[in-house]
């Protein structure tokens, strides 16, 4: 044991090959494990794309790399928003895209040619073992590289990066996380060293962030912001000035390159915060300078008051820009961080998605297990070093902890510096009680502090911050704070095990079940009918579906859309809306004047799925009634006690609408006389279902979770639906007392035709 | 049935062909069949035709040729043309006459087994596959519908030499048969109507009354027509596997759907499971031996398939994600690999031989309208030569470039158009030399790259990008 401690631990310097080879093998084998643990829903299902936006992102793709980049760039998607259309290469994000369509050229120019869907399907598990890469970097600047290794392996698992980044999940996040966390490693790189050159690369990074997120506005206040705390603490330095100005201004050049941002940098309320202080760092340059050439010890003070009032100054500035118009003011989705009520009143629409919903506490815990209750501690350790990065941690955490709170998407940002504090605390823990000798008085003079300056040289860090040896002399101490911290490692690793297989590795458009002798049984409804559009109607036809399934009738059934996920349209939505809550002589003159061949919904009542249309209708209603106060009532679609009911004792406005029509149409003829149920919603349907005359039902699918109707044409001889449907209906009652009714039927028809 | 209209068209169109006929090809009335029997076999989704004649030579020359005219009326076209001696099997080869105004006649030239002398006799057996007689009639049917097929065909048997007996049965799928053309001799017993026999038939075309006759039966099975079949067939002696991968574009060319599908009815009547003119499951019959077989369509895997394998049979039973009525389309590939030593055998010197069957497919009944075979061999092999169960009537060479190959691997397509599944299941045999430098090409290419990058990266680890120290 003590030759073994002799090698690894006495001298570090002759062991440093070994150690670096260990450590690249460590993290190989970090990044396997994260790649492998995302991989759960592709050996269960198929590599497929999951969710909704990913679909978009991998049509996206796909068109990149058919077309080439620059007609991606200019793409104009006349297939969405129907008849609006959308700039589509104005108005994305390429990052993502072009990653992937990079990386299928690479392979092809070395002769492996990679169908783009498994690049897609396995972009965000390869990204994420750059992300536990970068990971290790920003913790190894914060401590040293034991640290590193643990926070690397802890983003490697951590389930609230997993939730958004498992094969198939092919959204921006799946690249951005990486980026975020690389530059930030950047940016402290450049802060501690003072280098252009590392801010130039965080610059660099910074664009690459802003092209593939929209989430980088996180970037851009919490740099500044840890920038404006340092100034504050008097920590002001020639190394903080190049590092921020050389990012910013290549970062927000860089960042102006991306069409979607354009001159968003110089005219939004949300990037501000990062022009201010590039213009207050010059000032305190300047004053710095200034203190250079004339020294006085009032001077600090002076430099105090003056940065406060510049910054008054300029906030004052700011506010009266916003309120002229000048600048914009911040948009919904950054309003509702700070008033979380806000999108509920004003923008439905946002409010609609359940990821923009306020994250309920147990999530915490379900998403980072034992992460949350050391997160505190690693903050706790940061401020008894303080270093300038360690100031970084403070700042990062506070504002990723409030916005996680607030929206349950951000969890996501909170993530990695919950991974690094969490990864401080129990690397500083494991360097205490892991020592193997008793500290004794002779060897802390002598060998254990000789270790400790080797280490704090090797991490980069500071002599200053240098600690006091403090040592455990019980070796039951030892043992059981060792041991009990390795269970909760253990425990860890099997919650985030769980977690990943059991809540975050579902396609969504796959579901699974089980079958009675136990064997898997997949519902594959999604596909099924989108498989029947896309190969059974014209190319040209205008599907109309709730904007939800926009994404996924683009990628799969390759039919034109009036909506989709990105919700740039507000009106349009609400339209579509409107049409889905009215009755059926309004909604079909809407779907007339839009040209919509097919409607689509979603019904999972025969087999209890819960995520149908008819509980997402309040939302569609709401959103209509936003735009048409007068024409669509939310309190018209409650009964009188105020209940959503779909039974008999639902309203009639309910009951006429073209949604509840189109979902339960020949439902209850399922079953037995009377024996009709609504497995979502428990209820037990009337015995008659609903009656359609402007539409007929197309396609449902097996397990009726799609169902898709087609708009009829507008009657040959210039009469309504209704019309026709009261002519035809009473003939066959004529019929029935006459006794010949198919002949008189037919022979009449046919009379009709000649004229 | 049809109306007298289109009857006096076709009787003018065939007239008309009949005189073109004469100044387009000469055929000398140097036979007599002594006796024809017609077979037409609607059992599956086109029509098999068989004709046994026993043909004597009238001349005073020995003769080798003798014509036989297939009717192709309407949008049908004939795939194959096969011709046997009835007596020890001898085959014969038919050929396709070049002439384009015999319409709706197609004239083959079949050269006889051995030379035939005067006043000699031989039994010919001529089998044809015609695809599109078949129609559905009614066009459009409900749902649950029963679908009726309408075969139209000359009640005297197309021959332009004097018949002294000849015969016509047409086998239906069914024994249902509602409705047929009532002639002399006409009679109906179960599956089969018979027309005939007839006496001293003059030769075509000098008879001014062409009769024709109709039949309508039922028919419970859909007409499964592949638009496309794309098949490749890849060798690969590294991995010692024969890999096949099958893209199919498929219709149902039966009887419409008269309103929308209705999943209620379809959902109520499948526990009963009645005879549906809609395409539910395909089963594919494989080679022994087959193995990790995949089914998968243009939006993913699909889940609702079974596939067996052991000692004494492979089979692959796929179920469309929907069922496929009249009209409506679908499109899917299946694949699965085999072990190569099966199929490859070691020639002289650095040869191979290659033995696959060149068309495989679902054991319904099936029509294909163009058939791509495209053979994949390993990189570097060269002078591919091949010999084809069926006639191939386009071949592509080319090089097809995928994983880590350097060149390329030298491949083969071959284009067959009209096909029906009657050619199924017969073998290709390739030939191709492929030797032992070509074999290590691949991993000499991988060794090298590989250690190449090593290079460059120990390269650029010693390059000091530093500005002064």
């Amino acid at each position: 044991m003590s030759t073994v401690k002799s090698v690894l631990f006495k001298d570090p310097a002759s062991t440093e090959s070994a150690r670096s080879i260990l450590r690249v093998l460590i993290l190989l084998t970090i990044a396997a494990a994260a790649v492998a643990s995302r991989l759960f829903s592709v050996i269960r299902f198929e590599s497929i794309i999951h969710e909704f936006d990913p679909w978009f992102n991998f049509r996206a793709s796909k068109y990149l790399v058919k077309h080439g980049f620059f007609d991606f760039w200019n793409w104009f998607d006349d297939r969405t928003w129907y008849p609006l259309g959308r700039v589509t290469g104005g108005t994305l994000y390429p990052g993502l895209m072009v990653t992937s369509g990079a990386i299928w050229h690479a392979l092809r120019m070395i002769s492996l040619p990679v169908d783009i869907r498994n690049i897609c399907v396995l972009l965000a598990p390869g990204f994420s073992g750059l992300t536990a890469f970068a990971t290790y970097l920003f913790t190894k600047e914060m401590k040293d590289s034991g640290a590193g290794l643990l926070a690397a392996a802890f983003m490697g698992i951590a389930p609230g990066y997993i939730s958004r980044s498992v094969a198939g999940s092919y959204d921006n996040e799946a690249i951005a996380i990486f980026l975020l966390m690389f530059t930030f490693y950047l940016w402290i790189k450049a802060a501690k060293l003072g280098s252009a050159m590392w801010g130039g690369l965080c610059a660099l990074f910074y664009f690459y962030m802003v092209s593939a997120w929209g989430g980088y506005v996180f970037i851009t206040n919490l740099i500044p912001l840890h920038v404006f705390v340092l100034i504050l603490m008097g920590r002001y330095s020639g190394r903080i000035y190049v590092a921020y100005s050389s990012w910013y201004a290549l970062g927000t050049l860089a960042s102006m390159q991306v069409p979607f941002v354009g001159f968003l940098p110089v005219k939004t309320s949300e990037h501000m915060a990062a022009l201010g202080i590039f213009g207050l760092i010059q000032l305190v340059a300047f004053v710095d300078y200034l203190r250079g050439q004339v020294p006085s010890k009032q001077f600090n003070t002076l430099l105090r008051a003056l940065v406060i009032l510049i910054t008054v100054v300029g906030f004052t500035g700011l506010v009266t820009l916003t309120v002229t118009g000048v600048i914009a003011p911040w948009s919904g989705r950054f309003y509702s961080l700070w008033d979380t009520g806000y999108a509920k009143i004003h923008i439905p629409i946002i409010a609609s998605v359940s990821e923009h919903q306020p994250t309920a506490w147990p999530s915490f815990f379900f998403d980072l297990n034992m992460l949350i209750w050391l997160f505190p501690a690693g903050v706790y350790l940061s401020f008894r070093q303080l270093r300038d990065e360690h100031v970084f941690i403070i700042v990062y955490s506070v504002m990723a902890s409030y916005f996680a709170g607030v929206m349950v998407r951000l969890m996501l940002t909170l993530t990695p510096i919950v991974c690094v504090a969490a990864a401080i605390t129990v690397s500083s823990i494991f360097d205490t009680y892991l020592e193997i000798d008793s500290p004794e008085e002779q060897e802390e003079d002598s060998e254990s502090k000789k270790s400790k300056k080797e280490k704090a040289k090797e991490a980069g860090g500071f002599l200053s911050s240098k600690a006091p040896f403090v040592g455990i002399y019980s070796i039951t101490s030892k043992v059981a704070v060792v041991g009990a911290f390795s269970v909760y490692l253990v425990l860890f690793v099997l919650h985030c095990t769980w977690v990943t297989s059991n809540a975050y590795s579902s396609p969504s458009v796959v579901l699974a079940s089980r079958m009675p002798d136990g064997s898997q049984h997949i519902i594959d409804d999604f596909r099924e009918a989108y498989y029947w559009l896309r190969k059974n109607t014209p190319y040209d036809a205008k599907v109309m579906s709730w904007w939800d399934y926009g994404y996924q009738i683009g990628g799969m059934a390759d039919r034109t859309t009036l909506v989709d996920n990105n919700t740039w349209n507000n009106t349009h939505i609400a339209t579509v809306g409107k049409a889905m809550a009215s009755r059926e002589e309004v909604s079909y003159d809407i779907l007339r004047k839009h040209e919509v061949d097919y409607v689509l919904v979603i019904f999972g009542g025969l087999l209890g799925y819960s995520g149908d249309d008819i509980n997402k209708f309040l939302w569609m209603v709401r959103i209509a009634e936003g735009v048409w106060p007068q024409e669509v009532q939310e309190r018209k679609f409650f009964t009188s006690r105020g209940e959503y009911k779909v039974d008999h004792e639902a309203t009639d406005t309910m009951k006429n609408s073209l949604m509840y029509k189109m979902s339960y149409y020949k439902f209850p003829s399922l079953f037995p006389p009377g024996q009709a149920q609504d497995r979502v919603r428990g209820a037990r349907l009337p015995s008659e279902g609903p009656v359609l005359h402007t539409l007929d039902e197309a396609f449902t699918s097996e397990n009726w979770i799609v169902r898709i109707y087609k708009v009829k044409d507008l009657d040959q001889f210039g009469r309504d639906h209704f019309a026709v449907s009261a002519f035809e209906g009473g003939k066959k009652k004529k019929g029935k007392k006459g006794g010949m009714a198919g002949r008189a039927a037919g022979k009449r028809g046919r009379r009709v035709v000649r004229i | 049935m049809r109306s007298s209209n289109s009857r006096v068209s076709l009787l003018a169109t065939l007239l008309l062909a009949a005189s073109h006929l004469g100044l387009s090809l000469n055929i000398p009335p140097v036979y007599k069949n002594t006796n024809l029997l017609r077979t037409i076999d609607a059992s599956k989704a086109y029509v098999k035709e068989t004709i046994a004649v026993i043909i004597e030579n009238t001349s005073h020359q020995p003769q080798t040729e003798y014509y036989l005219p297939l009717s192709v009326p309407g949008s049908s076209a004939v795939s194959y043309v096969e011709c046997k001696d009835k007596k020890d099997g001898t085959p014969c080869t038919a050929e396709a006459v070049d002439d384009t105004t015999d319409y709706p006649l197609r004239y083959y030239k079949i050269t006889l087994p051995k030379t035939l002398q005067p006043a000699a006799q031989i039994t010919l057996v001529v089998t044809a596959g015609i695809t599109g007689a078949l129609k559905p009639v009614p066009a459009i049917i409900a749902q649950s519908d029963k679908q009726y097929l309408s075969y139209t065909g000359a009640k005297f048997v197309p021959n332009p030499y004097f018949t002294e007996k000849q015969k016509t049965k047409f086998r239906a799928a069914n024994g249902e048969i509602p409705d047929y053309t009532v002639y002399e001799h006409t009679e109906k017993s179960g599956y089969i109507v018979t027309y005939g026999p007839y006496d001293n038939v003059e030769p075509w075309g000098t008879d001014k009354q062409v009769d024709e006759f109709t039949v309508r039966f039922e028919f419970t099975n859909p007409i499964v027509y592949m638009e496309k079949l794309e098949r490749d067939i890849e060798v690969s002696h590294w991995g010692n596997n024969l890999a096949i991968e099958e893209r199919y574009w498929m219709t149902n060319n039966g009887a419409k759907l008269k309103e929308q599908f209705s999943r209620l009815s379809w959902a109520t009547t499948s526990y009963y499971n009645p005879p549906t003119a809609a395409i539910k499951s395909l089963l594919f019959p494989l080679r022994v031996g087959s193995k990790d077989a995949y089914y998968t369509d243009e939006v993913g895997n699909v889940s609702t398939s079974k596939f067996r394998s052991d000692s004494r049979e492979a089979i692959l039973d796929i179920k469309p994600r929907f069922p496929i009525f009249g009209g409506w389309n679908y499109s899917f590939v299946v694949g699965w690999n085999n072990d190569l030593p099966a199929y490859l055998r070691h020639g002289e010197g650095d040869g191979y031989i290659l033995k696959v069957p060149l068309l495989q497919g679902p054991s319904q009944s099936t029509s294909y309208g163009k058939v791509e075979v495209r053979i994949i061999l390993p990189e570097g092999a060269t002078n591919v030569k091949y010999v084809s169960p069926i006639a191939i009537h386009k071949e592509e060479r080319f090089l097809h470039k995928t994983f880590m190959d350097t060149i390329g691997r030298t491949s083969i397509k071959l284009t067959i158009d009209n096909v029906v599944d009657e050619l199924k299941n017969r073998d290709i045999i390739v030939t191709y030399n492929y030797s032992t430098i070509a074999a290590l090409r691949k991993p000499l290419m991988v060794l090298a790259s590989v250690f190449s990058l090593y290079i460059v990266t120990a390269i650029l680890g010693r390059i000091d990008l530093s500005i002064g120290k």
